[in-house]
C-alpha cells in the first residue's frame, strides 16, 4: 500500500513527469480515501498556477516599487561611461 | 546623447540608454528581483543587462519591442547566473541536501502518514487570492523562507514554467534529484502559504 509520504512525492512528480501506469494508479487509489493527500495534490497545483502568474509582467508591483533613485542615478553614471566608448 | 548620431544607420540615435534606465528600469529590476531574490544582485544584473544591451544595440532589429528585448536579455543573464551559482556549490551546501529532507520526513509518522498537526487543511477562497492585494507578497516572502537551493530549482520550474529536463541541465544535477528538490520545496511552501494566507479566516476543517 502506498503511504502519504509516498503519495504525495508522486503527487509532486506528477507535475514533473508523466507517471508510470502503476504509480499514477497508486497515486489515484490513495488520494481518493485519504483527504489530506487529496487536498496536498489541489495545492501543489494551485501554487503551480499562482507561480506562473506571479512570473508573468504586472504582478511584481506587490513585491518593490522598483529602483531606488540612488540605483537609477548609478546606472545612467555607469552606461555613460559604457556609451562613451 | 554625444557620439551617436554618427552612426551611418542611424539606429543608435534613437537609442538612448539612460531612456533605457527610467522607462525599463522597474520592470526589469522587478524581474530579476523576483527570480534572484536578493535587491543588491538583482541591481547588478539589471545593470548588466543595460550593458549588454548597449554593445548589443545594433542587434535589435525591432522585430519585439524594446521592453521584450531587454527582458530577453535579462533572462538569459539570470539563467547563466544559475549555471554558474550551481556548479560552485561550497561542500557544505551539498550536505544541506539531507537537512532538507529530514525537514520534510518528520512531517510523516513512521508508517508514513501525515503526522496531525502538518496534514493539508482546506483552504479559504483560493480562487479569489490572486485579485488580492499583498497576495504575491505573501508568496514571493514564503518562496525567500525556502533554502535557496529549493528557491533555485523551484523558481526555473514554476515561476518560469521552463521544462524538467532543461532544469537540470541548467544546474547540472539528476532528474531524480531535481524532482526531490521540488517535492520538498512544494511541502514548505504548501505550508508557508496555508500558515500565511490560506488559513487566516478559520478554514480549519
Amino acid at each position: 500500500m502506498t503511504n502519504c509520504r509516498q503519495s504525495s512525492e508522486l503527487s509532486s512528480q506528477s507535475l514533473d513527469r508523466k507517471l508510470s501506469l502503476r504509480q499514477w494508479l497508486a497515486l489515484k487509489l490513495h488520494t481518493a480515501a485519504c483527504p489530506f493527500c487529496k487536498r496536498f495534490g489541489e495545492h501543489i497545483a494551485m501554487l503551480k498556477n499562482f507561480c506562473e502568474k506571479f512570473g508573468e509582467c504586472g504582478h511584481e508591483k506587490q513585491i518593490t516599487n522598483g529602483l531606488t533613485p540612488e540605483a537609477r542615478k548609478r546606472m545612467k553614471e555607469s552606461l555613460r561611461g559604457t556609451a562613451g566608448k | 546623447m554625444d557620439g551617436t548620431d554618427q552612426d551611418p544607420s542611424g539606429a543608435a540615435a534613437t537609442i538612448d540608454p539612460e531612456r533605457w534606465v527610467d522607462e525599463h528600469g522597474d520592470a526589469l529590476y522587478r524581474f530579476a528581483l523576483i527570480r534572484l531574490r536578493d535587491p543588491e544582485r538583482a541591481e547588478d544584473i539589471v545593470q548588466e543587462t543595460f550593458a549588454a544591451a548597449l554593445h548589443a544595440r545594433a542587434h535589435f532589429a525591432g522585430r519585439s519591442t524594446e521592453r521584450t528585448w531587454l527582458i530577453g536579455i535579462l533572462k538569459r543573464k539570470i539563467i547563466d547566473q544559475y549555471r554558474k551559482r550551481w556548479r560552485e556549490v561550497p561542500a557544505t551546501e551539498l550536505a544541506a541536501g539531507a537537512e532538507e529532507d529530514l525537514a520534510v520526513q518528520s512531517m510523516f509518522d513512521e508508517r508514513g502518514h501525515w503526522l496531525q498537526q502538518y496534514g493539508p487543511n482546506s483552504w479559504s477562497n483560493p480562487s479569489s487570492a490572486i485579485q488580492e492585494e499583498d497576495f504575491f507578497r505573501t508568496l514571493h516572502g514564503c518562496m525567500g523562507a525556502l533554502p535557496g537551493r529549493l528557491a533555485d530549482a523551484f523558481t526555473l520550474r514554476e515561476i518560469d514554467s521552463i521544462p524538467s529536463d532543461e532544469v537540470c541541465q541548467i544546474l547540472g544535477i539528476t532528474p531524480t534529484n531535481l524532482w526531490a528538490m521540488l517535492h520538498r520545496a512544494r511541502v514548505r511552501l504548501r505550508m508557508c502559504m496555508e500558515k500565511n494566507w490560506f488559513g487566516r479566516e478559520g478554514s480549519k476543517p
